[in-house]
């Protein structure tokens, strides 16, 4: 049939084609927006979206990087690891009503803590702080969640509250770690969980390495404690990049060494899906190991050290130390009463007061506290040759100067109260410098407190404190290092400024730090000039002391940490510290050395007896200062001594390097009676002398 | 066989011109359309096998098998109604109607709760979405009263009349909640009135009408404590104007398929598509299907499919100009008006230029509803078409290229 356009109605009128042409125009720019949006989001912005996807699918899993071993100047190992089999759980998995109950629990229990110490301060005592009121009581899972507890407590053999306690416990420490439920569990349950990973969510089955002593405890404070990585040390600087849960060095060695010692996390890849299913799981970075750190420390020194300080300190907390002295290498040093590390690894007790118990309770005589660098004492007589340097130095005495001893000393113009005498009132007469070192006088030195105070303004005794490193931080590399404090007019001051802002602050009629009327005065000096009289120092710090005088003015920085070995073999050694230098005349150190050596060896040396049984003087010869400081016990500040020896003996030969021993019992009596005996011992194993217990007679001090 | 080859026979007489038109005449319906129409499937069922290997632990062809099964039921009811005489339809507009507005109502008191929202009735192993249905429903509804007062349309009576029409039902999908059909049955409203013919200052009214009901839902309605759109919509309809703002609500969904469509770059990932397949884009068989193609096919893949939509849209305009009468015409202009809204929105959400409606897009998406009422809609298209060209044969009017 033919077309024909004027037959009919109109195809269309023109109004619709116009609509429709409309239409067609708006279809046209929607389809070119549509393939302009396209264009731009893959052709143009592809390749970032591609790398999204990909960061979308891979998931990375830390693989904790085993801690390097700590070993002694042999190799012998004091510290390694061991791997074991953690169950922990995922905070993430939990409901985010339950981590919301746990928030504020944490923040109850927080508050409750800081009332209940400020309680317990302004009481003095823990009893009767119930106005604090109780705890707060731990939130408790429910439905669900309960019934995934109450099911892996099956499993691990424990009960579903005390998992539920530790991940209460757990999220409030560190909110975003996982938390461990149990260390070291079995294989079979290791199986049996992780074949049955859907009945399990958000429990994590994994490997770690824990820390291993086969010393068990011995070197224990030095060595120090691991635990995980806590909230406000996240932030800081030198723990940059280190992922939540990981453990750390928290004290000793393990934390002043812990960036050698911490070692490379290792990665795994993880191909997920969007419900966090694994899909795949590959190493993409091996773990590296941490570094071997190879101590200067000798074991069986340490372990013979340990063993006489507990024996012949009779159980009473003491310290030594064993070093070089021409280079600060520390042999051995060693704390008692001790601790086992793992018994304080973390997670080891449900509660605080569990590990207070067992840690930090007074009954525990302090086992976590370094004794003898953490613990400043009065250093009794053993403190002689710094004021017979000072005496010297400052021409308030000389060597050849003689001192009628009378056995007591007029210190101030009162009588019988401003009196101080030998320890048995005993009279030596005619003595000299050497002499007084010897038999240990008190009296030549009251007296020469007395001349050295008179040299006032100038404090040479303060000053050679000072600069032979007493009441000074050692710069051992250690943490937590004690300093200490020197007696001084100034000293006074400050203590007299303290008192009376305590006293403004809380009015009191008297804190006890210090008596307002009374001024320096030439007895403080005299005191002071014996090792008492406010004097506060480490035993390490006497070690210090006595080496530079030793070394004729060089003062050696102790240190534990030799060299540190990466798992290719590679050795780099540890910086050696900085040392400063103190000028000391020969002659003077000639007279100090003559004291030291008349006292452990000559007739009527405070600690000859100790050396007479068997120790081959002429082979291996002894210097040595007994020291017998007054110090106040317990809540009735009851007076009992300190015992302190220091020894310096040297064999001439390559094969033993020279030693500085410095020990000191708490409570353990005359220095004689008990130091000097566990140094003779310590010595004897160093040079491999027949060990002898001698127990020295003298009375002095 | 005689009786078939004397049109070829014809054929070979005729000139040139005629030849077209008689090779044209020699099939009875769009035949461009329908190659659209296979090409869609085509892609609506590779993508959907593809993506949902791993969606139905132990049977990874479910969501496959049963999306073939919907295509082949709405293909064969699509042809049935080629030669159908859509007039019954005007007819029976009361009927369409009510039927509409039962099945909205009666999903509301049979109905069964998916996902928080209540927008289908279990016809046995399936689901029956009433307002998917009820966007074809709606269409012939508006076009029969529109033709009705063909002759009275630029009276306000007949804008408003045909506008609460379409309101009424909109509003009850809109609290199933199903916001996006209810958007469509706008655009169909809207649609209808513009290709009937209504004044433009209508239109122009209109738009100032909805300025005021948007900002009364969005604004004046929440200060007075009245929230008429739940938390999540508002959520879903503004993210899309910040996708990365808040990764893990609103704008998740959005965010995911901007990466999965990004990473696709020119030629797709193919195998290796991962943010589709391993579920980090949700609803990738259904609302988010373009995302899936983009990621696995590249921008080849989603131009393709859009080149067929444009197809799509094309033929849909033609048949309307070829219609019949008024109401076929208006009833193609409400079909094509409904596939292009539902293409633009739907694509534009899967690219980030268009907020979370749930509208998913017709003969991609997964779902029987939506395939078997696209596919009946295709059909009147066709049936418009072969009335439209029999009317013009008839009365000797042929219009072919």
């Amino acid at each position: 049939m033919p077309f024909e356009p004027g037959s009919g109605r109109a195809p269309i009128t023109p109004q619709l084609a116009v609509r429709v042409a409309g239409a067609g125009v708006i279809a046209l720019i929607l389809f070119g927006i549509v393939f302009f949006r396209l264009w731009y989001l893959q052709v143009l912005d592809g390749d970032k979206y591609l790398a999204q996807a990909r960061d979308n699918r891979v998931r990375t899993e830390r693989i904790a990087a085993p801690r390097g071993n700590v070993v002694d100047a042999s190799g012998l190992t004091l510290v390694q690891n061991r791997k074991a089999t953690v169950v922990s759980v995922n905070p993430q998995s939990l409901p985010v009503s339950f981590r919301d109950d746990i928030a504020a629990y944490g923040q109850k229990a927080g508050q409750w803590a800081t009332r209940k110490k400020a309680l317990v301060a302004s009481l003095g005592k823990t009893k009767g702080t119930k106005a604090a009121g109780t705890a707060p009581a731990r939130p408790l899972a429910a439905g669900p969640l309960m019934t995934r507890f109450r099911r892996l407590a099956t499993v691990l053999e424990m009960s579903p509250k005390t998992i539920n306690d530790r991940v209460v416990d757990g999220v409030v420490q560190v909110p975003y770690a996982n938390v461990r439920i149990r260390t070291d569990i079995p294989a079979p349950q290791r199986t049996y969980i992780e074949e049955r990973e859907n009945r399990f969510p958000g429990v994590v089955v994994e490997s770690v390495y824990l820390r291993q002593y086969p010393q068990k405890t011995l070197a224990a404070q030095i060595l120090g404690t691991i635990g995980q990585i806590s909230g406000t040390q996240i932030k800081k600087a030198a723990f940059k990049g280190i992922a939540a849960g990981t453990d750390i060095g928290q004290t000793g060695l393990e934390a002043q060494y812990d960036k050698y010692l911490r070692g490379t996390d290792g990665q795994y890849r993880i191909d997920v899906n969007a419900a966090g299913e694994r899909r795949n799981a590959t190493v993409s970075t091996e773990p590296k190991q941490g570094e071997t750190l190879h101590l200067t420390l000798k074991l069986e020194l340490q372990q013979a050290g340990e063993k006489y300080l507990q024996q012949v300190g009779g159980g009473r907390p003491g310290a030594f130390v064993a070093m070089n002295p021409e280079d600060g290498s520390i042999y051995a040093m060693g704390s008692y009463p001790s601790y086992n590390p793992r018994d304080a690894a973390p997670g080891r007790y449900s509660t605080d007061a569990a590990y207070r118990a067992k840690f930090l309770d007074a009954a525990t005589d302090h086992p976590l506290v370094n004794r003898a660098d953490q613990s400043a004492y009065p250093t009794g007589s053993i403190f002689k040759p710094i004021s017979t340097l000072a005496g010297l130095s400052s021409g308030a005495t000389t060597v050849g100067r003689i001192f009628d001893d009378t056995g007591c000393y007029q210190t101030g113009a009162r009588k019988g109260i401003d009196e101080a005498c030998n320890a048995g009132h005993q009279s030596y007469g005619q003595i000299n410098l050497i002499d007084a070192l010897r038999v240990s006088s008190d009296t030549y030195f009251y007296d020469l407190g007395k001349r050295m105070y008179d040299k006032l303004p100038s404090q040479p005794l303060q000053d050679w404190a000072h600069k032979l490193g007493v009441a000074r931080k050692t710069g051992i590399d250690l943490p937590d290092e004690a300093g200490g404090s020197i007696p001084s007019p100034q000293k006074v001051k400050e203590l007299q400024a303290a008192e009376r802002k305590c006293r403004k602050e809380n009015h009191k009629a008297s804190c006890g730090i210090a008596f307002l009327d009374s001024s320096w005065n030439p007895g403080d000096e005299s005191n002071f000039a014996v090792g008492q009289g406010g004097l506060q120092a480490t035993p390490l710090q006497m070690a210090v002391a006595y080496s530079t005088i030793i070394n004729g003015g060089l003062v050696p920085t102790p240190h534990l940490g030799a060299e540190v070995e990466n798992s290719r073999g590679y050795v780099q050694k540890i910086d050696k510290p900085t040392r400063r230098s103190v000028k000391i005349d020969p002659a003077w150190r000639a007279a100090v050395m003559e004291g030291l050596s008349q006292a452990a060896n000559k007739d009527g040396g405070t600690s000859k007896a100790v050396w007479d049984q068997g120790w081959p003087r002429s082979k291996y010869p002894i210097f040595g200062k007994t020291g017998t400081a007054e110090r106040f016990y317990g809540p009735s500040q009851i007076e009992q001594d300190q015992s302190w020896y220091v020894g310096y003996s040297y064999a001439g030969n390559a094969k033993h390097k020279p030693i500085l021993v410095v020990a000191t019992v708490e409570r353990g009596g005359f220095g004689a009676a008990t130091a000097a005996p566990i140094v003779r011992l310590i010595m004897s194993k160093w040079f491999g002398v027949a060990p002898k217990l001698v127990r020295g007679e003298s009375t002095d001090r | 066989m005689s009786a078939a080859s004397t049109p070829l026979r014809d054929v070979d007489d005729a000139p040139p011109r005629d030849r077209v038109r008689v090779q044209g005449a020699a099939l009875p319906f769009d035949v461009v359309l329908v190659l659209a129409i296979v090409g869609l499937a085509i892609c609506s069922l590779t993508a959907i096998k593809s993506s949902t290997v791993d969606d139905i632990a132990g049977d990874p062809t479910y969501y496959f098998k049963r999306q073939a099964i919907f295509f082949a039921v709405g293909g064969v009811l699509s042809l049935a109604l080629i030669r159908f005489d859509y007039a019954l339809l005007r007819r029976a507009r009361w009927w369409v109607y009510g039927f509409l507005m039962a099945s909205i109502l009666a999903v509301k008191v049979l109905g069964s709760v998916a996902k928080g929202a209540q927008r289908s009735i279990a016809l046995g192993p399936f689901q029956f979405q009433a307002s998917e249905l009820g966007k074809v429903l709606i269409v012939i509804a508006l076009a029969s009263f529109a033709a009705d007062r063909a002759r009275r349309l630029n009276e306000w009576d007949t804008t408003a009349r045909i506008m609460l029409l379409a309101l009424i039902p909109a509003a009850f999908v809109m609290v199933q909640p199903d916001l996006g059909s209810a958007l469509v049955y706008g655009a169909i409203s809207l649609a209808t009135l513009y290709f009937a013919g209504t004044p433009v200052r209508h239109f122009l009214a209109l738009i100032a009408l909805g300025a005021v009901a948007i900002s009364m839902v969005l604004v004046i309605a929440p200060a007075a404590g009245v929230s008429v759109l739940h938390g999540y919509q508002k959520d879903r309809l503004t993210s899309f104007l910040h996708p990365s703002a808040d990764t893990n609500k609103a704008g998740y969904q959005q965010h995911q398929s901007l990466i999965a469509i990004g990473s696709g770059r020119k030629t797709g990932r193919g195998t290796h598509a991962t943010q589709t397949k391993d579920n980090f884009l949700p609803e990738h068989h259904t609302d988010f299907i373009n995302a899936v193609v983009g990621e696995r096919w590249g921008f080849v893949g989603a131009a393709l499919v859009l080149s067929l939509y444009a197809l799509l849209i094309w033929r849909g305009l033609r048949i309307l100009t070829m219609a019949k009468d008024l109401f076929g015409a208006v009833m193609a202009g409400g079909i094509v008006a409904m596939l292009l809204f539902q293409v633009f929105v739907n694509v534009g959400m899967t690219l980030g230029i268009m907020p979370i409606t749930g509208i998913p897009l017709p003969l991609m998406s997964y779902g029987g509803s939506s395939v078997v009422s696209t596919l009946l809609a295709i059909g009147l298209l066709q049936a418009i078409y072969v009335q439209g060209r029999m009317s013009a044969t008839t009365k000797g009017r042929i219009m072919s290229h």
